[in-house]
Order: structure tokens, then sequence, then C-alpha cells
């Protein structure tokens, strides 16, 4: 009989139709989604501690993200049904490729986690202006703000959307971290960022310390 | 040492054999722009002849390189070969096109839900062979006309530099393995997914795509008069996949097209971005001293000359952030260290690939220090 240890464990072996069915199984015998959430989430933590000790890769955080995706869709309805405490939302971040970017898989992964990390996500896509960034931060009243990009000519713009933050007197209240192959410390200090990762998983504890000493 | 031509010297250091000094060979056509007045990025896809244009006056301004860099068009964006670099069927955003002038090509990854090729034209791939890759058409009719000027402006261009100049070339037409193709059509994230959910299928198609890229990229280099072709990778690097998946899904076809290459007596330019350094050991699986490895940042090549130093010429590998960012000493110093670990006897090309705003007190920095630090 699959129990609830047995989908994380499906899940963190990648293995979708396994833990597809035992979601379904799980559901069927009567269990709460909330539990199967909080199953489906364990593993989805020790899938990005894998890949930040070099274990994984991007190919099997594209694939958790999906299973992830796949399962909330059946779980959703459930917990809608299940009523109980609201999942709790651990921080607002607006996020994008910035302009003149449309590399976007690595921020792709990166919003993965943080969702399922309790972040609410607003992700505007690529090829993102500054102006549009500060005014979805205003409009969500965003903590935090991701940017991505990994052309040299990615940090003009990343720097213009800091300094239309503070220009809009936010940047005390907002955080924001840059992410991109090679962005580096340098890259950090020229944007005046908080925080430069080119690790999804590390971006992500990141961000999660940040809302913990809020 | 007597002081040997660009085509000697690198000869010497694909051998692996020592030269009168390491070699010095950036990447990055649009840097040139910025040096020329009145050329801009468009113009330079428009025209081998601007684009040599501006790559021959970086070369005057920083003393010369040891090779030339003449044939990015029809290696990369007019290509006709369905190919990853090829913006006949891969969402290339170009400038004069999709983007300003000036701005740099970006390559488009294409959302999950929007894919060049969906997963039902696996089947379809399998059924009908390799012709059937063509389908995936994205330039217009300007684009296409532009081929017929394009591929006998390179070779001549390509001539020019060998011929008046003694510098040989460091790409001038690709070879390209299929698995990066495939994962710009299917897109990024698509593609990863379909090497769980359906690898045998990947496979096959790989294996027939391998085949046709091999038969197209020959033909064109031919009519290209071609030297050296350039053979990229990206998405089998650690960055992306498992050893396992890398050793099943693009190392048998890197090998395959590299000997295909190697055997019509091409040299090859291995362009390996992203993170290689737990690859080093595989890549001992292709051809020896047939080119040279570009590495870029991500890479250990101190790691790499350890391990390949007896197999593979190595070409990089400064950040290019430095190179726009950076100190002068600091690109000296790291220039140095390069040298001090890989230079040995021979076998190491300097470069990095600049962008259009790198600047130039910072490459001719990286240039200066070769030529002068790394004299044998």
């Amino acid at each position: 009989m699959t129990n609830l240890q047995t989908i994380t464990d499906l899940f963190v072996n990648m293995d979708e139709g396994g833990t597809m069915t035992a979601v379904q199984a799980r559901l069927a015998a009567g269990d709460k989604a909330s539990a199967i959430f909080g199953a489906l989430s364990q593993g989805m933590n020790v899938v990005g501690k894998k890949y930040g000790e070099h274990e994984y890769f991007l190919a099997d955080l594209v694939m958790a993200a999906e299973i992830f995706q796949e399962s909330m869709k059946l779980l959703e309805p459930a917990m809608l049904k299940e009523g109980g405490p609201e999942k709790k939302v651990v921080g607002r971040m607006v996020i994008g490729t910035i302009q003149g970017d449309l590399h976007d898989i690595g921020k792709n992964i990166f919003v993965a986690l943080a969702r399922n990390a309790g972040f609410v996500v607003n992700d505007l896509g690529i090829d993102v202006a500054p102006a549009k960034l500060l005014e979805a931060v205003k409009h969500d009243n965003a903590s935090v703000l991701g940017m991505s990009g990994i052309m040299t000519m990615s940090l003009d713009p990343m720097a213009e959307t800091v300094k239309l933050l503070k220009g809009a007197g936010l940047r005390s209240k907002v955080k924001v971290i840059i992410g991109g192959l090679p962005v580096d410390e340098r890259w950090r200090e020229l944007v005046g960022a908080d925080a430069a990762s080119n690790d999804a998983y590390k971006g992500l504890q990141i961000i999660q310390s940040w809302m913990e000493g809020k | 040492m007597a002081e040997m031509t660009a085509i000697e010297r690198v000869n010497k250091h694909v051998n692996l054999e020592k030269p009168d000094r390491v070699g010095i060979a950036p990447m990055g056509e649009f840097y040139y722009a910025s040096l020329v007045k009145g050329i801009t990025l468009a113009d330079m896809l428009m025209d081998p002849w601007k684009a040599d244009q501006a790559f021959e006056a970086g070369f005057k301004q920083h003393g010369g390189f040891d090779m030339a860099e003449v044939g990015f068009l029809l290696a990369m964006y007019m290509n006709p070969i369905p190919d990853q670099f090829s913006t006949y069927y891969v969402d290339w955003h170009l400038p004069g096109r999709e983007f300003p002038p000036n701005t740099e090509p970006n390559l488009n990854e294409r959302a999950k839900e929007d894919p060049l090729m969906t997963e039902a034209d696996y089947d379809l791939l399998l059924k009908e062979g390799f012709h059937r890759f063509f389908t995936f058409e994205r330039a217009g009719l300007a684009d296409l006309a532009k081929l017929a000027t394009v591929t006998p402006q390179t070779a001549d261009i390509v001539r020019k530099w060998y011929e008046q100049y003694h510098v040989p070339t460091m790409i001038d037409s690709s070879m390209n393995e299929p698995l990066s193709t495939l994962a710009r059509l299917r897109g990024t994230t698509n593609f990863l997914l379909d090497l769980r959910r359906c690898p045998d299928k990947v496979l096959a198609v790989l294996d027939i795509l391998c085949d046709g890229l091999i038969a197209s990229g020959l033909a064109l280099a031919e009519m290209a008069h071609s030297r050296t072709l350039i053979l990229g990778a990206v998405n089998g690097s650690a960055d992306f996949v498992s050893q396992a998946m890398f050793e099943k899904f693009q190392l048998p076809f890197l090998v395959r097209a590299a000997n295909a290459a190697v055997a019509a007596g091409y040299r090859l330019q291995y362009h390996f971005d992203t993170d290689w350094t737990p690859r080093l050991e595989s890549l001992k699986a292709l051809p020896p001293k047939s080119g040279f490895l570009h590495l870029d940042e991500r890479t250990d090549i101190v790691q790499a000359k350890k391990v390949l130093g007896d197999h593979l010429c190595l070409q990089g590998n400064l950040k290019p952030s430095q190179l726009r960012f950076g100190k002068v000493v600091e690109i000296e110093n790291e220039v140095k260290r390069i040298i001090d670990n890989c230079g040995g006897n021979g076998g190491l090309i300097i470069s990095a690939e600049l962008t259009m705003d790198s600047k130039f007190e910072l490459v001719d920095a990286m240039v200066q220090t070769t030529k002068k630090y790394g004299a044998y």
C-alpha cells in the first residue's frame, strides 16, 4: 500500500507515472490533499538539495517541477474543498528576464522552486522593461524583485530598474536578487542588487533567508 | 625562437607542439562593430564584407590575432542547415529584424507551451526522415535570398585571410551534433522532459538528424571552401544533464560528427559553453589533435589542460563580463594565470567571447599580455 513517504520517494526518483498514480491512490483512500501536498513539497526540497550538491541536474529540476505541477492539478480541487488554513504566503516576488534578453530556463526553475517554498510569484516572462518591473512591484506590494539575464548588456537595464526602485522610494522595502549563469559579485555591485546567484537552489535559500529576517 | 606566421603558430598549437608563443584569438564578432563608425550589428548580419571590414579594423587596432573570425554568418545566422545556429529554423532574434540595429542576437528558448516542434513531430520525423526538419522554417524569402551571396563571399574572405594575411580562420562554417538542434526546436524545457518521457524516440530522431547534419554540413563547407568548422555543444554539459544522459544522448553523436569532419579534412573548433569540467575525461573520445576546444569560464581550464593536454589544444577562457567591467591589471593577471597553468609546451590559445560592449583597453590587455608573457 502506498503511503505518503512513498510519494516523496517516487517524486525524488523522478518517477512521473508512479507519483501521479500514488497521488491519485492516496486521494481515493481518503488522505487529506494537504498532507499529500506536504509529501510532494518534502520531495521537492530533497530534489533542490540534490541539485545544490551536483547530484541532480537541470533536467531533474525541470522534471520535478513538471511532476509537481501535474500533481497540483489533482490536489488543488481537493484542497479547496478541504478548506482549513490557507497555505502560508512566505513572501511576494516579482520576477522577469530583463529587457533585451530572452533566456529563461534558469528563471523558470527558480520560479518553480520559489512557488513551492510558499512565495507568491508574479513572473513577467522575458524581455521585460525596467518600468514594467517597477509597476508590478508596486501593484503586487512585492518584497522581492528578481531579474535574470546572461548577457553583459543585461546589466544596464538591471541597474536602471534598481534606480527606478530608489526613485519610487521602494528600495528599502524591496530586496533585489539577480540571476543568470555569468552573474557574480561584481555584477551585483554594479547593478546595486542585494544578492546574485547563478544557481536556482542557492537563490531560493537567499530569498528564504530574507523572509526569515523579516 | 624566430617569429612564426599565425598559420604556423596555430598549426603547432593544434598539433600540441611548441610554437614561438601562446596563441591569441578572441571570439565575438559584434565587438568589432563598436570599433568602426557607421557599421551596425544589423549591417554585419546582412553583409559578410562589412562584417569582415569590422573584424579587420579590430585585428589591426589590436596588432593582429592568430585566427580570423570571418565566417560566422554562414556558420550561424545565414546557415541553411536545420541546426541550432540557423535563424531559418531556430528562434533567434536578430538586430535589424526583431531587434534594433545595434542589439546583439539573442536566442528565444521558447515557452513550454509554444515549441517550434511538437511531441507528435517526433513520429513524423521518424517516418519521413531528415528532410522533414526543413519544414521548421522561420526565415522569410528575403533572408533565404541572402544565402546565394553569403556563400561565395565567405569563400573569398577565407581565401583573403589565408593568402594575404597568413592568418588561419577560427570558424568559417559549421558541423553540428544533433542534441542541441533538437533542444532548440523542442525548447529546452520540453526537450529535457522528452529525455525522460520518450528516450527511445529521442535517440532514434537524434540518429536521423546526426547523419543529415553531417551530410549537409560537409556540403555547405565544400561550397564555402571552408577550413575550420564550429562544432558547438551546450545542452549536454554538466549544467544541464547527468553524465549518463550525456553519454547516451550526446557523446556518440558528437564523436560521429567530429570524425566525419576530420575525415573530410576539416579542422574543428569545439565550442563548448557552460560547465564541461566533469565531462573532460569523456572528451578524450573526440579525435586527437583535430582542432581546438573553446571553453567559457564555467569550465575549469586548468583541469582541462591536465585531462586533455595531450589530446586537444585549448582555447579560452576569460570571462566576458571581466572584459567589460574588469580592470587592466585583473585581465593581465588572469591571462598570466592561464598561461602559467595551461601554456605547457603548446596547445593553448587565449580567448574570450567578446561582446559589443567589451572595453577596448581590456581586450587589448588580454591580447598584449598574451603576446608578451606567452613567449616560449
